[in-house]
């Protein structure tokens, strides 16, 4: 949570101060993945995705804690994901920060269909990577759906031979979440 | 004969006289005959299958020289709005659409939305292009330039370095770099370890100017921009540095399209300003004039295609095509009869009325102004750059353009004639044919004059007409004759003439002679016909010409050797090296060229100018390799109307024998000269020649095929031409496969086999069966014979004759019964129950005369239709009366009923006290006799008290 914290920080003061500089920041968010391999399908979750949007630049940073995935098969399935594949200790975070492609007045309530353009941190590896998005804006809130894929060989995950017919090379990821305005001074 | 002898004057009037006649490319537009809509074209693209693809706002269309029909995109998108066509190496199509969104062929040639993770962009796609990884760039106006790469699409955008993201055009040049144009120049996008790169060019790197609207991608190296402003330049990559050349004074416009012809063209198109030709050896650039009187001008896409056409699709005009291996010029004043170009390049064209040049520097013919208009008909540039004018009766003359200086040659110079058909030379002399024979001139020094004379040799021609003559690389002097053949002066003096072909036909009037690039000599005759001189004796072509009506003028040769032929509908050009005949009248249709006799020479550029009625054309043979014939490819096999997948399946069933071949042969020169050659190998004996495309076949019977196609452009064919085949089989059908009458034969042997066997158990059964008959026949007989039982018989009757005479007779007389039931049943293998039941109460008669009634027989009611065996109910009876005890107290009493399908006999048990000795003969012949009968067996039960036998009763086969 600390690097949570300290990564709001540097988002936060790398943005000029601005007068009425408008961001939105995440009131709820979740991430799901799903691996579904010949053999297992894991699933897991976290709800501790936090994020920012920088309306007037169009700009983006989200992040999610390792650790806080949960709803495994086995309690030591979780343990395996964070210290063996993750390796959450050295990497304790995965993040997306970028741009939108498409302009979109946040002002209008509706529902847009969005590319956000950015770099995509899981497991210490960075790839760049465009992530199709659907907004819904409504009044003070944001809804993001996003759904999206890593392949684990981009990542630098590896997985030992005996396990791979039990994990997906590619990992479909489910993303939700809610941001609410909030102006800075 | 009229002679002139003097010195004449000249009058130069050069300059003076305005333009007399225009230059122009053939443009021909298809746009009018053809569905093709109207609309706002995007792009331009010709598939591997010769096909033109027309992307507009409102879709796609696909020309194939025939026809013009719309791609099936309906439904992929909500919308048709086409922004560019890609085809990959696979010959796979992409479609993008201004909106933004990608569509790919499948295999089946079906367009189908590319589903991506990433999402389609929301810009215009401007142009699509696979480098050699097999990586698709997407160009976007709005978005920069997408890639996608190992499953993933990647953005080059404002972040990589791109100063603008709107993107004009992308290209991939012949060494794989990566172009993109943009408002802010050019730029090159790479993939470095992983990492992507973005190099970015503008005015400071030496651009002519910032907005770089197009990009061509040279086919030799390098890569030529067009821009809003500043017109065209070339750029090359060499060692890392962009360097940049800039050509010419752009005459304006903005640049929307560029396109190599050949090697000496670049073609450009602007958005508003129409065409312009830039000369690549000149360096400048051109305007070239047509014949329409509105010539194309919103120019959206060229396009260079595989027969060496031009094609030029523009807002206004839609798509037209220009062959710019010709180039015409009309409206002269006269007729040309010769044409000479000398060594300035300049060309002079000898009239029935004066001379016209065109000078050096181009533009259009004038006329060189003599004193007097000769008629000039044939024309000479000798080595001291000096032009000869032969006339037709007026002499020969000599003209020093240079000097102004007009020498009449007469009867003062040794000339006896006055109409010089045909002049030609080298540096050791001057050769005339003219139609008071051969004149021979050792070449005049510089200034001077010839002294000519008839060479010996040349009396012996047989005609003093002489049409045409040439000098070979061998230094041989050719002469064409009027009825006599062509002749020739060999370099010691003596003649050699030709009047016959090889194949017997006379030659006799010979009115062009000519060189090919393989040092043969061909020639043209009075009778239509072309030959070649190989191997000592004058041929025709291999591979037939088709001139048909068209009455062949003149012959000669481009400078890669191959024969020009001009005709009454134009010109035809023979190659050499592959014998195929491409006829190009389509071009110049319309101008109406009609060529002049022998009015053919080669400039120094390689240019062929043939000369016409009031017409001059220029033909400019190109360098690069073309198609020659159609492209042909099968469209469609379909079996009973349904498409048959033929890529995969070659096999087809006994029933699928209905079928129909579709085959396209896209030949965009001249689409209605194409001609089809088929043959169903292993049906058709022979090849079938066609317009059609299609070939139907019905009823074909089983066997191995193969379907043969070739197209024409010319309609002769040969073994070279591209062959489009199919092999299948149709299998024969189930009765008359190998493995089915195998299995059949297989089958009747094992029946017969079965059948044998089962007459061979039955004939042996039946053999046991009359043996068990004779045998109880015998048993029947020796029992019935038995004197025990005669003997009591006879005793009973003893004492009925005296006691009961009419007993004794009733007696005797059931005797005679029952013995002779037992002769006429013993034959049969089954009698009625009724009859034997008859036998049995026969038999009971005779035996209560002798136990009274202590044997009682109680019969139930018996089923009718029925049958036993013969006597075996009363060998039952028989055996009871055997085996027991039969007296005033123990009487025995003889139970005889139907159960279920059986008869049941019993009685109770009362043994006597001396057991009579048992054969047990009797049972086993009853089973035995039923073992064939019956499949039920025959049941004994026997308890203390009783004897119960059961026999099964057999059904009446014909109360059935």
């Amino acid at each position: 949570m600390r690097i949570l914290f300290f990564l709001f920080l540097t988002i936060v003061f790398l943005i000029p101060a601005q007068s009425q500089r408008e961001t939105w920041q995440t009131r709820e968010g979740k991430v799901n993945f799903l691996s579904d391999a010949p053999l297992e399908m894991i699933a897991a979750s976290s709800n501790e995705l936090r994020g920012v949007l920088d309306v007037e630049e169009n700009t983006f940073a989200f992040a999610v804690s390792i650790s806080s995935f949960d709803g495994f098969n086995s309690p030591l399935q979780r343990q395996h994901f964070n210290e063996n594949y993750l390796e959450s200790t050295l990497f304790p975070q995965t993040s997306f920060k970028g741009r939108i492609i498409e302009q979109v007045d946040f002002s209008n309530d509706g529902e847009y269909v969005i590319r956000a353009k950015g770099i995509l941190n899981v497991h210490g590896v960075e790839q760049e990577r465009i992530i199709k998005s659907t907004l819904v804006v409504k009044g003070n809130s944001i809804s993001i759906t996003s759904n999206f894929s890593v392949r684990l060989d981009e990542h630098n995950i590896t997985i030992p031979r005996i396990v791979n017919q039990k994990i997906a090379e590619v990992i479909q990821v489910e993303v939700a979440a809610v941001l609410i305005k909030r102006s800075n001074p | 004969m009229k002679q002139l002898i003097g010195i004449w004057s000249i009058l130069l009037w050069a300059g003076v006289v305005s333009v007399v006649n225009a230059q122009y490319l053939s443009y021909d537009c298809i746009s009018e005959e053809s569905d093709l809509i109207e609309g706002n074209y995007s792009t331009l693209l010709q598939s591997f299958d010769g096909s033109l693809w027309v992307g507009a706002s409102a879709g796609c269309w696909k020309y194939d020289g025939e026809n013009t029909l719309p791609v099936p995109l309906n439904g992929v998108f909500n919308t048709l709005d086409i922004s560019a066509v890609y085809e990959d190496a696979e010959g796979k199509k992409w479609m993008g659409y201004s909106t933004g969104q990608v569509a790919y062929e499948d295999e089946l040639g079906q367009f189908l939305p590319w589903e991506i993770e990433e999402g389609w962009p929301q810009a215009r796609i401007t142009a699509m292009q696979k480098d050699s990884l097999g990586q698709l760039w997407i160009a976007t106006y709005g978005e920069g330039v997408y890639c996608y790469r190992k499953g993933r699409l990647y953005q080059f955008g404002k972040e990589e370095g791109l100063v603008s993201e709107d993107i004009y055009d992308l290209v991939i040049d012949q060494a794989g770099l990566v172009w993109a144009a943009n408002d802010a120049g050019i730029c090159l996008l790479s993939w470095q370890e992983g990492e992507k790169e973005v190099r970015s060019f503008s005015t400071t790197d030496g651009l002519p100017d910032n907005i770089v609207t197009h990009l061509f991608a040279d086919p030799d190296s390098g890569v030529w921009l067009g821009t809003y402003d500043a017109g065209i330049a070339y750029c090359q990559v060499k060692n890392n540095q962009l360097k940049v050349s800039l050509p010419d004074i752009w005459p304006g416009g903005v640049v929307s399209s560029i396109a190599k012809v050949d090697q000496g063209q670049l073609w450009v198109g602007t958005q508003e300003q129409g065409l312009h030709v830039f000369m690549l050896k000149e360096q400048k650039v051109i305007r070239q004039e047509t014949q329409l009187e509105h010539p194309p001008q919103r120019i959206v896409k060229l396009l260079f295609d595989q027969e060496g056409l031009l094609w030029i699709l523009s807002h206004d005009q839609g798509l037209c095509r220009v062959q710019a291996r010709l180039l015409n010029w009309d409206n002269l004043p006269v007729a040309t009869q010769a044409i000479a170009i000398d060594q300035q390049n300049q060309i002079w064209v000898g009239s029935q009325k004066g001379l016209y040049y065109r000078p050096a520097s181009g533009g259009a013919l004038v006329p060189y102004k003599l004193a007097e208009d000769l008629n000039i008909i044939s024309l000479h540039v000798d080595h001291h750059n000096r032009l000869w004018l032969g006339t037709f009766g007026e002499g020969l003359f000599i003209l020093d353009a240079e000097k102004l200086d007009l020498q009449e040659i007469g009867a003062a110079h040794g000339l006896g004639n006055g109409s010089i058909l045909s002049i030609s030379g080298d540096a050791n002399g001057i050769w005339l044919a003219t139609l008071g024979g051969v004149y021979y001139s050792p070449s005049p020094s510089a200034g001077g004059l010839p002294r000519f004379s008839r060479p010996e040799a040349t009396q012996s021609i047989g005609t003093d007409f002489l049409y045409c003559n040439h000098i070979d690389h061998a230094g041989n002097v050719w002469f064409g004759t009027d009825g006599h053949g062509v002749s020739y002066v060999q370099k010691d003096g003596t003649l050699k003439t030709f009047r016959t072909s090889k194949d017997g036909t006379s030659i006799n009037a010979v009115y062009a002679i000519t060189e090919d690039g393989r040092g043969r000599i061909w020639i043209s005759t009075n009778d239509q016909q072309l030959y070649y001189l190989e191997e000592g004796s004058f041929q025709k072509p291999k591979k037939p010409m088709a001139f048909g009506r068209n009455e062949v003028i003149g012959i000669g040769s481009d400078h890669f050797g191959n024969i020009l032929i001009t005709h009454q509908r134009g010109l035809m050009v023979y190659d050499v090296a592959t014998e195929e005949t491409i006829d190009y009248h389509h071009f110049y249709q319309e101008a109406g060229f009609s060529p002049a006799l022998n009015a053919v020479a080669t400039d120094k550029e390689g240019k062929v100018w043939l000369g016409g009625i009031r017409q001059l054309l220029c033909y400019t043979p190109f360098y690069g390799k073309y198609r020659q014939q159609p492209r042909l490819h099968l469209e469609q096999i379909s079996v009973y109307l349904d498409p048959l997948d033929f890529e995969n399946k070659t096999v087809l069933k006994a029933n699928e024998n209905n079928l129909i071949f579709s085959y396209q042969g896209v030949w965009l020169s001249d689409p209605e000269e194409v001609r089809f050659r088929y043959q169903l190998k292993g049906f058709d004996q022979d090849w079938i020649a066609t317009r059609d495309h299609q070939a139907v076949y019905s009823n074909l019977p089983p066997g191995r095929y193969e379907f043969v196609v070739t197209a024409s452009q010319n309609n002769q064919f040969s073994s070279s031409e591209q062959r489009v085949s199919y092999a299948f089989r149709i299998r024969p059908p189930l009765y008359l496969q190998g493995w089915f009458i195998g299995a059949s034969i297989l089958l009747v042997v094992l029946l017969g086999r079965y059948f044998l066997q089962k007459r061979e158990g039955r004939l042996q059964k039946e053999a046991l069966l009359l043996k068990d008959k004779v045998e109880s026949q015998y048993e029947t007989l020796k029992s019935q014979i038995n004197p025990h039982f005669l003997f009591n018989s006879f005793n009973t009757l003893v004492a009925l004759i005296e006691e009961n005479p009419k007993g004794a007779v009733t007696y005797v007389e059931k005797l005679a019964d029952f013995y002779r039931s037992i002769l006429q049943y013993r034959e049969q293998d089954a009698v009625n129950l009724s009859e034997e039941i008859q036998v049995v109460k026969d038999y009971h008669f005779l035996l209560t005369q002798r136990y009274q009634d202590h044997l009682q027989l109680d019969i139930a009611a018996l089923p009718q239709g029925k049958r036993v065996p013969p006597l075996v109910v009363q060998m039952l009876i028989e055996n009871a009366v055997k085996h027991n005890v039969i007296s005033r107290h123990h009487p025995l009493k003889i139970s005889i009923y139907t159960e279920a399908n059986y008869l049941v006999v019993e009685n109770a048990i009362q043994p006597k006290l001396t057991k009579q000795p048992s054969t047990g003969f009797g049972l086993q012949n009853i089973r035995n006799r039923y073992a064939l009968l019956s499949t039920l067996p025959v049941k004994l039960e026997q308890d203390e008290k009783f004897f119960r036998i059961s026999i099964p009763l057999v059904v009446d086969k014909l109360s059935q």
